[in-house]
C-alpha cells in the first residue's frame, strides 16, 4: 500500500500539473473576454498533432516542438480572435454566443483533425533515456518529470507575467474590471487579442504536453480536455489564474488518490464531487472573490 | 466399335447445347440477398468495409456462374439500402428490401444495434437472415428461428482464445481490467468466466470510467495482486498508453494482452508494443485451410482488384462479411431451397463442416456462433506472429517475455 500511496502522490502532481495548464489557459480567456471557450481541448489536442506532425514528418523531438507551438498557436490565436471575437460583440448575449460558437468551432476543430490525422490514436514513437528514474522505492517516467519541470516553469513565468509586467498587470485589470480599464486608455481590442493568443499559446504547449504524459489521442480526445478545464476553472475560480493552477493539483491529486484507495472507475466520481462540493460550499472557488451586487 | 459423329452435326449439337444452357441461365432468377449499409453516421466506415467483404464474395460467385440450386445456377444480387446508422430507421428499410425489393434472404447490417434492430423484422416476414458483426448474446437469447451469426463470435465468447492460450502456456494467475463499456466488459466476462473453468486464479476484477487518462495506480494495483499475466481490455488509445506506462513504471508482468495490440497503430508505439499479446482475425499470418471460399490471400487480392481506390485496405470487417457470404453459400447448395426454416436446418447440419477465411464455423440452435475464434497474436522482435490456436501458429509465445531491464 505504500508504495501505491507514493505512485500516487507522484502521479498526482504530474497529472494535476497538466490539468492546471489545461485550466490556466481557458481561465484566463473567460476572465478577461467573458468567453465561454468550448473548443479549448480541440485546441490543446490540436498541440499533441502538431508535436506528432513535427516528429513524424521532420524528426523533431517533442521538446523542440514546444516553442514551435507557442509561436504557431500564438499566432493562430491572434488571428482567430479578429475573425470571431468581434462578431460576439453584435450579439445581444455574448456569453452565451461565445458558447455556441465555440461549440461549433470544436466540431469544426475535430473534424479537420480527422481529415488531416484520421480516426486512429495516434503516438510519438519518441522517448527519453533512461525511460524512467527511480525516485525512493518508486519508478517515475522521465517524460513526466520533464513534463513536471516544464509545468512548474511555465506556471512561475505566467505568474512573474501577470503580477511583474505591465502587460500582465494589464490582464488582471481587465479581469477585475473592463470597463475601468478602458477610461485608463488602455487599448481593449489589442489586449484581448493579446488574452486569446496567450490562451490558445498555452493551449498548444499544454498539448505538446500531453503528448508526453499521456502518449495516445486522437482527434475526438478534446472533449475530455475541455471538461477538465472546466472544472479546474470552476474550482480555482471563475477567471482566477492562480486559482486555476492551485486547482490543477489538487484535482490530480484527489483522482490519483482515489485510485489508490478505491475502485478505479471511482476516481472521475471523486473529481466530480470534490467540484460539486465547492459548488455548494465555496461557489467562487477555491482563490475566487465572492462577486457583490 | 463407336462411329464418330459427323462433324457438321457434332458442332451444331453443341452450339444448340450452348444456347439452351445460355437460355436456361438468363431464365434462372437471380437470388436477391437484400442488405442495409451505413452511408453516413457512426457506423458508415464499419459497415462500409463490410460491404466490400459481401461483395468480394458476391463477385467470386457469380463469376463461377452462381449457386447451383434447384439443378440450375443461379447468380446472386445484393440489394443494398441505406440505414444511415439509425436503429430506428432499420426495421423499415428490412422491410422495404422484404415487401417492396422482394429479396429472398438478408444480410444484416453493421454491429449489433443495428442487427438487433433489423432481426424483429425478418423473423416477422419469416425471412433468412445471416449475420457477420453482431457479437451481443442478447440478440440469440431472444428465441429468434431463422438467424444464424455465419462469422462473428458472441461477445462473451471474445476473450477466450487469450485465457486458453494462457492455459496451455501454463499461467496460475491473471488480472483482469476493462473499460466499463459493453464490448470491453461483455469480452472480459467471458475471458474471466473461461479462467475460472481452466482453474486460473482471478487475482484483479477491476473496471475504469471512459476518459480515464492515467493507467499508473491501475497497472501498480495489478503487479501487486500478484497476477502473471495483465490483461487490460480497452480500445486501442488506452491500450497505447498503458503499454508505454507499463515500460516506464519498470513493471514486468509474465505477458501482457491487449486485444488491440496487433493493429497497426499499437505497433506505432515502437519498442512499447514489444512481445505483447492480443487477438485479431485478419492478418497476413492468420491462414486457415480453407474450406468454404477464397482464401485470405486470394480475398485481399480480390479486394485489390475490385476496390483499387477504397479509401481503407481490407479489415477484420471485410473479412467477416465476406466469411458469412461463403457461409451462406454452403447453407443454400445443402438446403437446395431459400426457405428460412430449411435454410437453418442445413446451417445447423453444417457445424463444424465449414472453415472460411475468419476460421472454423459452429453455432447452437439460437444462431449464435462459437468458433470463427480470434487467433492469438504476439509482437515479436522479428514481426508479429500467430501463437494460438496450435493449428495456425507461425511461431512459439515468448512466455514469460523479458523483464524491460534486460530489453535493448
Amino acid at each position: 500500500m505504500g508504495l501505491l500511496i507514493l505512485n500516487g502522490l507522484a502521479n498526482g502532481l504530474i497529472v494535476g500539473g497538466i490539468y492546471a495548464l489545461v485550466g490556466v489557459s481557458l481561465t484566463l480567456l473567460y476572465g478577461v473576454l467573458r468567453v465561454v471557450n468550448f473548443a479549448h481541448g480541440e485546441f490543446v489536442i490540436a498541440g499533441s498533432f502538431l508535436a506528432f506532425a513535427l516528429f513524424s514528418g521532420l524528426g523533431v523531438p517533442p521538446l523542440l516542438a514546444l516553442p514551435v507551438a507557442a509561436i504557431a498557436f500564438f499566432a493562430a490565436g491572434w488571428a482567430l480572435y479578429y475573425v470571431l471575437i468581434p462578431r460576439l460583440a453584435l450579439s445581444d448575449d455574448p456569453e452565451l454566443m461565445s458558447f455556441l460558437m465555440f461549440y461549433g468551432v470544436s466540431i469544426a476543430a475535430a473534424a479537420l483533425m480527422l481529415l488531416l490525422f484520421g480516426a486512429d490514436s495516434r503516438s510519438i514513437d519518441d522517448t527519453f533515456s533512461p525511460v524512467s528514474v527511480p525516485l525512493g522505492p518508486i519508478y517515475v517516467s522521465t517524460a513526466r518529470l520533464v513534463a513536471l519541470g516544464i509545468t512548474a516553469v511555465l506556471s512561475l513565468a505566467l505568474a512573474w507575467f501577470l503580477f511583474r509586467t505591465l502587460p500582465g498587470k494589464a490582464l488582471r485589470a481587465a479581469i477585475m474590471n473592463r470597463e475601468a480599464i478602458q477610461i485608463m486608455g488602455v487599448d481593449i481590442v489589442r489586449l484581448s487579442a493579446f488574452a486569446f493568443a496567450l490562451a490558445t499559446a498555452l493551449a498548444g504547449v499544454t498539448g505538446v504536453l500531453i503528448a508526453l504524459v499521456f502518449p495516445a489521442f486522437n482527434p475526438f480526445s478534446g472533449a475530455e480536455y475541455t471538461i477538465i478545464a472546466f472544472i479546474v476553472v470552476v474550482l480555482g475560480g471563475l477567471g482566477n489564474p492562480m486559482g486555476a493552477l492551485l486547482a490543477g493539483v489538487i484535482y490530480g491529486l484527489a483522482e490519483q488518490m482515489a485510485t489508490v484507495f478505491l475502485p478505479q472507475a471511482m476516481a472521475q466520481i471523486v473529481g466530480f464531487a470534490i467540484l460539486i462540493g465547492t459548488i455548494f460550499f465555496r461557489p467562487s472557488g477555491i482563490l475566487g472573490t465572492r462577486s457583490r451586487r | 466399335m463407336t462411329k464418330a459423329l459427323p462433324r457438321r452435326t457434332l458442332i451444331a449439337a453443341t452450339v444448340g447445347t450452348i444456347a439452351v444452357r445460355r437460355a436456361w441461365a438468363e431464365d434462372a432468377k437471380p437470388i436477391r440477398i437484400g442488405m442495409t449499409v451505413s452511408s453516413t453516421g457512426t457506423f458508415a466506415l464499419a459497415a462500409q468495409s463490410g460491404l466490400r467483404g459481401a461483395e468480394i464474395w458476391v463477385d467470386d460467385v457469380n463469376s463461377r456462374g452462381g449457386i447451383a440450386l434447384g439443378g440450375t445456377k443461379r447468380k446472386v444480387e445484393l440489394v443494398k439500402l441505406d440505414d444511415r446508422s439509425d436503429k430506428t430507421i432499420v426495421p423499415k428499410v428490412y422491410e422495404t428490401l422484404i415487401k417492396d425489393e422482394k429479396v429472398d434472404l438478408c444480410f444484416g447490417p453493421f454491429g449489433s444495434t443495428l442487427t438487433a434492430a433489423a432481426v424483429n423484422t425478418t423473423e416477422t416476414n419469416n425471412k433468412f437472415m445471416v449475420i457477420w458483426s453482431a457479437s451481443a448474446d442478447s440478440i440469440y437469447a431472444q428465441g429468434y428461428k431463422y438467424v444464424v451469426s455465419a462469422t462473428q463470435q458472441a461477445g462473451t465468447l471474445l476473450g477466450r482464445p487469450g485465457v486458453k492460450a494462457f492455459g496451455e502456456l501454463g499461467v496460475k494467475k491473471i488480472a483482469f481490467a476493462y473499460l466499463d463499456e459493453p464490448f470491453p466488459a461483455a469480452l472480459t466476462n467471458g475471458a474471466m468466466d473461461e479462467a475460472k473453468k481452466l482453474g486460473i486464479e482471478v487475482t484483479m476484477d477491476e473496471k475504469f470510467a471512459k476518459g480515464t487518462k492515467d493507467f499508473n495506480i491501475l497497472i501498480q494495483k495489478a503487479k501487486a495482486s500478484g497476477a502473471d499475466v495483465f490483461m487490460p481490455t480497452a480500445y486501442e488509445g488506452d491500450q497505447m498508453t498503458m503499454a508505454r506506462q507499463l515500460r516506464e513504471m519498470n513493471v514486468d508482468f509474465k505477458g501482457v494482452y491487449f486485444v488491440y495490440g496487433s493493429q497497426p497503430q499499437f505497433l506505432a508505439i515502437g519498442k512499447d508494443a514489444l512481445y505483447h499479446f492480443s487477438q485479431t482475425l485478419l492478418h497476413d499470418r492468420i491462414n486457415w485451410k480453407v474450406t468454404g471460399g477464397l482464401t485470405r490471400a486470394q480475398m485481399m487480392e480480390r479486394y485489390a482488384k475490385l476496390f483499387p481506390k477504397a479509401p481503407y485496405p481490407a479489415d477484420f470487417q471485410t473479412a467477416l462479411a465476406y466469411g458469412a457470404g461463403a457461409v451462406l453459400e454452403q447453407f443454400i447448395q445443402e438446403a437446395q431451397t431459400l426457405d428460412a426454416a430449411k435454410l437453418k436446418e442445413a446451417a445447423l447440419k453444417l457445424n463444424n463442416k465449414i472453415v472460411t477465411v475468419t476460421g472454423p464455423y459452429e453455432i447452437d440452435a439460437t444462431g449464435k456462433q462459437f468458433k470463427n475464434e480470434f487467433a492469438v497474436m504476439q509482437n515479436l522482435p522479428e514481426g508479429v506472429e500467430v501463437v494460438y490456436p496450435p493449428e495456425i501458429a507461425t511461431a512459439k509465445a515468448v512466455y514469460p517475455i523479458p523483464p524491460y531491464k534486460d530489453r535493448k
